[in-house]
């Protein structure tokens, strides 16, 4: 693999795309031991736009029928903002007293997560669990376990694979990071 | 259907509506799931409402026709409708939309008698072939689409075989009158088909429940009006083939737009400031970037936000033009006054980093990855949200290896924009861009150094190196790239319109935390405490001292039913109804459960006096009208079933109540109307409420009646019949919040409270006295150096003036005319920005040499009048008795010219004190400019400027007066000889 420009910067290869899709299908198994047998399967959230190629990836492996759902948080939606209210943004499906796995490509600090996990609480799913691409030292922060994370994260700034660099490079099949 | 479209447009003037930044869009059914829905009292929609959207919240409306308004007014977000009336609305009204989806879809057909079934058959042959060709759509667009001039029936037949009778409601545009002839999409695809089998049509309109029955008896062949198919129907029916397809459909606003009513054509983009005026900031590029999107716009400068703020509270403007996250805190924070019409520019908000620096890689990384974990977005979230007290910079700690070592990020920006970069809380520099650059540079291992430096500065200062890091809602643009490196963007501003609120706009969210008044015991008390949790209820035991209150402004607000409330709202045009209704419930009969047969024949009678409209006339008679004269219906005669023995309050006006003796009221005709079509005889016992409850469960008497809410709570003990009533709530305020009718006590006991508000916010919090004590502390400085330096300079300048040396002499005479002439302000940003622009030399240096400048100028001319009036003999005395040149100046000529000029330097003195009040210019926080930024913080320009005032005038003359003292220890007359 090569180095790759993006904008200004130069990033070198980090992870390549078998591995990564290796993780996402191991993870997968432990998702399917969990969730295979329940009588209600969970519904997934995922959060665009970093866990879209992640999610892809993984879905293909879970071995059973699976209710997927696409929400953005945005802090503020469009010109006519007022206030600062956080939002989930497309969450349409019922889950009200149902189990929840959040996709995400990156847990950090968990405070995204956890905000997202208390809100769902909150409005009445009965459990939420969190599964990422890439689970990072500091996300025990977070206040609860991550059960399902695929692989563990340095602090260097990475893109590719969903992860982008000022709006470009999600769509680059392996992980880079920057030199 | 014009008349309703008028009476629509009137039920205008009446709706205000919420405010118009939050209201919601609907796009998909999904939407509805929480919104808003309106519903018609009485109509199918309200079941269909809560079997779709179990968790919407639902208002009630009596009647359809407000309802369109108050969608398009934002009181609700949408409402369930008939799909061919959705089209005539959408048609009538632009603002609204319905939403393509149909919750219910239902095919249209025409009926006939099962004897008819071959009359129907080849009628559904006909309707088949008119789909098939196209006529149907054709009739379609011309009945729903088009106006009149196209609307024409079809001529009828000659020599018809026969007639067929046809029965409609009178429905527009599917069978309605117009100038005596029924016309219409379903008449004439009747016509058509009948045309075509040989027949002509003779249509008649009636109401819905005889069309059934009309076909049934054989009175009529045909019927029409939005039949839906339903296999129950099908049973006693036979239809045609169905020629529309209808169904239940979400009504909702186009485009999220809310219609004002009422206000004067309200801001909502950068056109609609065309002819109006706009505040904007001097020195701003917002005037030059506004300029060629909209014509017509009178700009008016301000100094700073505050004014500009002040300017559109007062009406002074109509708009304000700010950056992005400017506008955006204060629609947050003032959110009942000002809203954020629009942005109508988008920018990218950058860091300048000096060109070719290392740092720009490694902000951009850290700022990639703040959005990344989300942080970014809280810190976007904290600061320029509403919430004062969570706006302080956080110490961050979950780096175990921070050192510092890559050194010191020196971080400069101008504090005057809040809430990306200004002056808060104990004088501390805060805002968005200052904690995210401290961020910034704790995850890259540097300590954060923070200088204040103006706007205009910002890229020299980093080109030459004094920062590291330029912000402060820094804009990316080409030009500035060129000077300077620029980061990744961390926020998308831009500039934005802040426009004042209609006051019609006044909606219950305004009511939270205010002090409310309620009646003891009722449910408007349960209710305060369920909607307004954080308000403070004040209970009254008679509603009669409660306008009083208001009035007095003992308390803000007051809850009471609607026609309680627009009574007096009648005879006291004081107080102000709010537009939205804080509730409604509904009222019926009581009855004990084992009373179900009786509650169920009141029921059924509700129903049909619903229907053929006397509960309407009762209505109108009772609580609209203003007649106090009404009786009740007369009993019938020798009621064939007995007496029915009921209890009622007897006290609750317009419901039931005594008048001259008698019992009467809108409950009471109610029952009466009930008792006659039932063939019962009333015999009322008049109890008090508890008393009555209890006679009703009890079985003293078969039924109880009088404004009785129905609620959860009692149905478990109780039966109601159908519900008699919808009664609202509805808050009331003043109708001004400085009513000019209020005691001139309250007024000054207000005056007085706000006052002592200002002052505590202006001195006290955040121990803001410390900033005008250090703004004095700068004044103070600035004015005692300037006149020592100036008035040593003044000496030079003097000596100069009487030099014999020409050049001197005229060198002298140019400095004086120079600074003479010139505005103190404009020398001090010469000084400032051109003369000492490259010298690092502190602005109050900067400032001093400023006035000394201007200071000796003046003083010396004074020093050489005041010396050419000195008689020359008295030197040549002072030599001829001994006395050195030295020493006959100090000892004899000095202090006669000290005399002389001192009130005039006393008066020069005092006045450069007052003068310096400008150097806020060169970003010196002196008194004035700390005046400022509390004004920045406290929102109101009143107090602090004119507690400024009297700082001023108590200090200058203090100082004036220690000058005096001077004087009068210079004056050798005081002194006491040796």
């Amino acid at each position: 693999m090569e180095r790759i420009q993006v904008h200004d910067k130069i990033f070198r290869p980090l992870i390549p795309q078998e591995k990564i899709e290796a993780a996402i299908e191991a993870l997968a198994g432990k998702i399917n031991a969990e969730y295979r047998a329940e009588t209600e399967p969970p519904l997934f959230i995922v959060i665009l736009n970093g866990a879209f190629m992640f999610a892809a990836q993984l879905f293909k492996h879970l071995d059973f029928p699976c209710e997927i759902c696409f929400v953005k948080l945005a802090s503020y939606e469009g010109l006519h903002s007022q206030g600062s209210v956080r939002e989930l943004i497309g969450l349409n499906a019922e889950f009200e007293g149902r189990k929840v796995v959040i996709v995400e490509d990156l847990v950090d600090t968990g405070r995204t997560v956890n905000y997202i996990r208390d809100k769902l609480l909150k409005s009445g799913a009965s459990e939420v669990e969190v599964a990422c691409l890439l689970l990072k030292a500091g996300a025990e922060r977070a206040g609860f376990p991550i059960r399902f994370g695929a692989m563990e994260a340095g602090d260097e700034f990475i893109i590719g694979y969903g992860f982008d660099y000022n709006g470009l490079g999600r769509n680059l099949k392996d992980i880079y990071v920057i030199e | 259907m014009k008349k309703a479209l008028l009476a629509i447009a009137a039920l205008c003037m009446l709706h205000g509506c919420n405010d118009s930044s939050t209201v919601r869009e609907i796009n998909e059914l999904n939407d509805l799931k929480d919104a808003k829905i309106a519903i018609c009292t009485g109509t199918i929609f309200d079941k269909y409402t809560h079997e779709f959207f179990p968790d919407a919240e639902t208002q009630y409306f009596s009647n359809y026709a407000d309802i369109p308004i108050a969608i398009e007014g934002g009181l609700v977000d949408a409402t369930l409708c008939d799909e061919p009336l959705a089209r005539m609305l959408k048609k009538a009204r632009p603002d609204l939309k319905f939403l393509p989806e149909r919750l219910i879809e239902e095919q249209y057909a025409f009926i006939f008698s099962p004897e008819n079934q071959e009359l129907c058959d080849q009628f559904s042959e006909c309707i088949r072939e008119m789909k098939a060709d196209g006529t149907i759509a054709e009739l379609d667009e011309k009945w729903f689409m088009g106006d009149e001039s196209v609307q024409t029936m079809p001529e009828p037949i000659k020599n018809p075989k026969g007639i067929i009778r046809h029965i409609s409601t009178n429905t527009e545009p599917y069978a309605y009158l117009r100038n005596g002839k029924v016309v219409g999409f379903e008449i004439e695809i009747i016509q058509r088909a009948a045309a075509k089998l040989g027949y002509a049509t003779e249509s008649t309109v009636a109401y819905f429940n005889s069309l059934l029955s009309a076909v049934k008896s054989g009175k009529a062949d045909i019927a029409s009006s939005c039949i839906a198919i339903t296999d129950e129907r099908k049973e006693s029916f036979a239809f045609t083939e169905p020629h529309y397809t209808g169904g239940v459909v979400v009504m909702t606003r186009k485009n999220n737009k809310v219609v004002k009513p009422g206000a004067a054509s309200p801001i909502n983009s950068i056109k609609d400031l065309e002819g109006k005026r706009a505040a904007c900031l001097t020195g701003s590029a917002f005037q030059e970037l506004t300029e060629p999107l909209v014509n017509n716009v009178q700009y008016m400068l301000y100094n700073d936000n505050i004014l500009s703020l002040q300017a559109l509270r007062t009406g002074k403007v109509e708009a304000c033009l700010f950056d992005e996250p400017v506008a955006r805190l204060y629609a947050a924070k003032f959110s009942d006054e000002f809203y954020l019409a629009n942005t109508y520019r988008l920018e990218n908000q950058v860091f300048a980093v000096k060109k070719g620096s290392p740092l720009t890689i490694g902000i951009d990384i850290e700022i990639m990855k703040l959005k990344r974990s989300g942080e970014l977005d809280e810190f976007i979230a904290k600061w320029c949200g509403a919430d004062e007290s969570k706006k302080e910079l956080v110490e961050w700690n979950h780096r175990k290896d921070f050192t510092g070592k890559n050194g010191t990020l020196r971080f400069i920006a101008d504090p005057v924009l809040e809430p990306v970069c200004y002056m808060g809380k104990d004088g501390q520099y805060m805002g968005l861009d200052i904690e995210l650059m401290r961020r910034i540079a704790y995850e890259m291992d540097m300590f954060f150094d923070f200088q204040p430096v103006s706007f205009g500065n910002l890229l020299e200062c980093i080109a030459s190196d004094k920062a590291d890091v330029a912000g402060g809602a820094l804009v990316y643009t080409d030009e500035r790239k060129e000077k300077v490196d620029m980061t990744v963007s961390y926020y998308q501003g831009g500039l934005s319109i802040l426009a004042r609120k209609d006051e019609s706009e006044i909606s219950l969210s305004q009511l939270h935390g205010k002090k409310i008044g309620v009646v003891s015991g009722t449910t408007s008390d349960q209710i305060v405490e369920k909607q307004f949790p954080d308000s403070k209820p004040i209970f009254f035991n008679a509603f009669s001292d409660i306008p009083i209150a208001l009035e007095s402004g003992k308390i803000d607000a007051f809850i009471n039913v609607e026609h309680e409330v627009r009574k007096l709202a009648k005879t006291n045009p004081r107080i102000r109804v709010l537009p939205e209704k804080v509730a409604t419930y509904d009222c019926a009969f009581l009855f004990s459960p084992k009373e179900k047969e009786l509650c169920e024949e009141f029921s059924l009678a509700i129903r049909q006096m619903k229907a053929d409209g006397t509960m309407e006339k009762l209505e109108h008679k009772w609580i609209l009208s203003e007649d106090t004269t009404q009786t009740v219906t007369p009993a019938i005669e020798d009621a064939p079933r007995g007496v029915l023995r009921y209890a009622t309050s007897g006290d609750i006006e317009p419901f039931t109540y005594i008048r001259d003796g008698q019992l009467v009221g809108y409950d009471m005709d109610v029952a009466q109307n009930i008792a006659n079509r039932l063939g019962y005889a009333l015999e009322p016992v008049i109890l008090n409420w508890s008393g009555y409850l209890d006679a009703v469960v009890s079985g003293m008497v078969r039924f109880g009646v009088g404004a009785t809410a129905v609620t959860e709570e009692r149905k478990q003990k109780m039966l109601f019949s159908e519900p008699t009533y919808t009664a609202s709530l509805v808050a009331v305020v003043n109708a001004s919040s400085t009513s000019k009718v209020r005691e001139s006590k309250q007024a000054l006991a207000n005056a007085w409270k706000s006052l002592s508000e200002s002052f505590e916010r202006t001195f006290i919090r955040e121990s803001r006295w410390k900033l005008i004590l250090e703004g004095l502390k700068v004044t103070i400085i600035i004015t005692l150096l300037s006149t020592i330096f100036g008035t040593i300079l003044a000496f030079g300048v003097c000596a100069m003036r009487r030099s014999k040396n020409r050049l001197l002499l005229h060198t002298a005479k140019i400095y004086i005319a120079l600074m003479q002439g010139m505005p103190i302000l404009v020398m001090l940003m010469i000084l400032y920005y051109i003369v000492f622009a490259k010298a690092n030399i502190d602005a109050v240096l900067v400032a001093v040499t400023g006035f000394s400048l201007n200071f000796a100028a003046y003083v010396g001319e004074m020093f050489r009048s005041g010396l050419n009036g000195i008689p020359k003999g008295q030197m040549d005395a002072a030599l001829s008795l001994g006395f050195s040149r030295m020493a006959a100046f100090r000892k004899v000529i000095f202090p006669q010219i000290i005399l002389r000029i001192m009130p005039v330097y006393r008066g020069e003195f005092v006045s450069m004190f007052k003068m310096t009040s400008v150097v806020g210019y060169i970003a010196i926080q002196d008194l004035t400019k700390m005046s400022d930024i509390i004004r920045s913080r406290t929102y109101e320009a009143f107090f602090p400027l004119i507690a400024t005032a009297i700082i001023y005038f108590v200090t200058a003359h203090l100082l004036a007066y220690s000058l005096t003292y001077l004087e009068h220890r210079l004056n050798p007359k005081n002194s006491k000889r040796k």
